[in-house]
């Protein structure tokens, strides 16, 4: 086993679980809600404190069990484990800080239009103007079927038994169990990004496109933009991350598993890296877009205060 | 752009059909033109996918519009398809605008304005043929 593959390994239980209750926290202040209204304001301001106070005490309850805690396991300590600390700090103080910016609730309506008895929308069809460009797909497709030809392959080679070795990280496996565990991840990755691939372009890329965008009757250049900007950034980043990184990414871990099935620690820190990156990646490009959500409706708002709608029918 | 009122007292669908025409009238939709598919538009309007997709159909049966699989809804004709013979044309058309003028002296507007609003439409129309 690389000396690297320790460290790393040592590092991410060391630092895995003050990093997870420091989350929520670096998360509100990144995004700094800023409530307009007095009551949202206020609300804020208390989970904002509190939050602080639950992550300090948080912190300290990790440092006792680090420094005094039992150890579960000869790697594994109990502080490790106070890492799941991140659901109740995000849940009960996080998630409502952030929410509390009274912006971010206007842009859970469908139709923005909704209230409003004049409704205008532009008859540019989404579709036509993707910013996913035909040899993107190329990519996606390509890591798709590269991943399965090399996790495929290596059925064409015979499933020895392996023995246990000194390494703890690393387990005994008979040629059975080898075999269907090739069979099994070759199945379930053929089949999770086949479907992906095959429903893509019009559940994912195509609901994107097709998100309300409704206009003002008297037409806005500046909402039209806005609207642009968000709709390439939300639909670019769901391609990359769904249809690129998640497959490139489990068609490393799944190759590793098949063809290195010695070296569980190094998938282990592999997949571990690479479910917080892509988790962390999902939840920022969900924060951003409603951020950018909250931005055209602030414009909306500003837009239509300033103008009288009026009917009319321009491109 | 596309705008319908949902206070008005035409369905929305006749709404949607009559903006369309109108468009295609002025030649602000051209020949070739793909209209955005029925679920953006029912999304962008906040209305029915059903009344969009009927609003579509109607004007696809007029032969102005056609639904090809992957191309979506292009207009392919900026003539209606001929629905009966060309008096029965020129009758609708005057029942229309017999109903509109009506419409517009109950609603006290002056003949002068009428006839403005006459010839402002004809020359936006006629201007793109």
């Amino acid at each position: 086993m690389p000396q690297w593959t320790n460290l790393i390994e040592q590092l991410l239980m060391v630092g895995f679980a003050p990093a997870m209750i420091l989350a929520p926290l670096i998360t509100v202040v990144c995004l700094r809600p800023n409530p307009t209204e007095q009551d949202h304001r206020l609300r804020y301001q208390i989970l904002l404190k509190q939050l602080i106070i639950a992550t300090v005490l948080s912190l300290l309850f990790w440092a006792v069990l680090f420094f005094y805690g039992p150890m579960l396991n000869r790697k594994i300590s109990g502080a490790f484990l106070t890492g799941f600390l991140f659901s109740p700090l995000w849940i009960k103080f996080a998630a409502p800080a952030i929410a509390s910016n009274n912006s971010i609730d206007a842009t859970n309506s469908t139709s923005a239009n909704t209230g409003n008895t004049t409704r205008t929308a532009s008859l540019v069809n989404r579709h036509r103007i993707s910013p996913i460009k035909p040899w993107y797909w190329t990519i996606a497709i390509s890591i798709y079927l590269i991943s399965l030809l090399a996790i495929g392959a290596r059925g064409l080679y015979p499933f020895v038994n392996i023995e246990n070795v000194t390494d703890t990280s690393s387990v005994g496996a008979t040629g059975q169990m080898l075999f269907y565990r090739w069979i099994n991840l070759l199945v379930s990755y053929a089949f999770i990004f086949g479907v992906m691939l095959a429903i893509a372009p019009k559940k994912i890329i195509g609901a994107s496109l097709t998100e309300a965008e409704p206009l003002l009757p008297q037409g806005c250049e500046q909402l039209a933009q806005a609207y642009k900007e968000r709709r390439d950034w939300t639909t670019l980043n769901l391609f990359w991350l769904l249809l690129v990184m998640m497959p490139a990414t489990l068609g490393l871990l799944y190759g590793l598993m098949v063809w290195q099935p010695r070296n569980d620690q190094l998938v282990g820190i592999l997949g571990s890296i690479g479910g917080a990156v892509g988790g962390i990646l999902g939840a920022w490009i969900g924060i951003l877009g409603s951020r950018k959500r909250s931005r055209i409706e602030k414009l909306k708002a500003e837009l239509g205060l300033q103008n009288t709608p009026q009917a009319t029918n321009g491109i | 752009m596309i705008t319908i009122l949902l206070d008005s007292p035409v369905p929305l669908h006749d709404q949607l059909v009559s903006e369309l025409r109108g468009l295609i009238a002025q030649g602000k939709l051209a020949v070739g033109d793909e209209l955005p598919s029925v679920r953006q538009l029912a999304a962008d309007l906040g209305i029915n996918l059903n009344t969009v997709a009927r609003a579509y159909r109607e004007l696809t049966d007029a032969g102005l519009l056609t639904s090809a699989r992957g191309r979506g809804t292009v207009v392919i004709s900026s003539v209606e398809k001929g629905r009966g013979p060309k008096s029965l044309s020129q009758q609708r058309l005057e029942s229309s605008m017999a109903g509109a003028l009506a419409d517009a002296k109950i609603a006290g507007i002056s003949l002068e304005v009428i006839q403005a609003i006459f010839k402002k439409q004809t020359e936006i129309i006629w201007k793109n043929p």
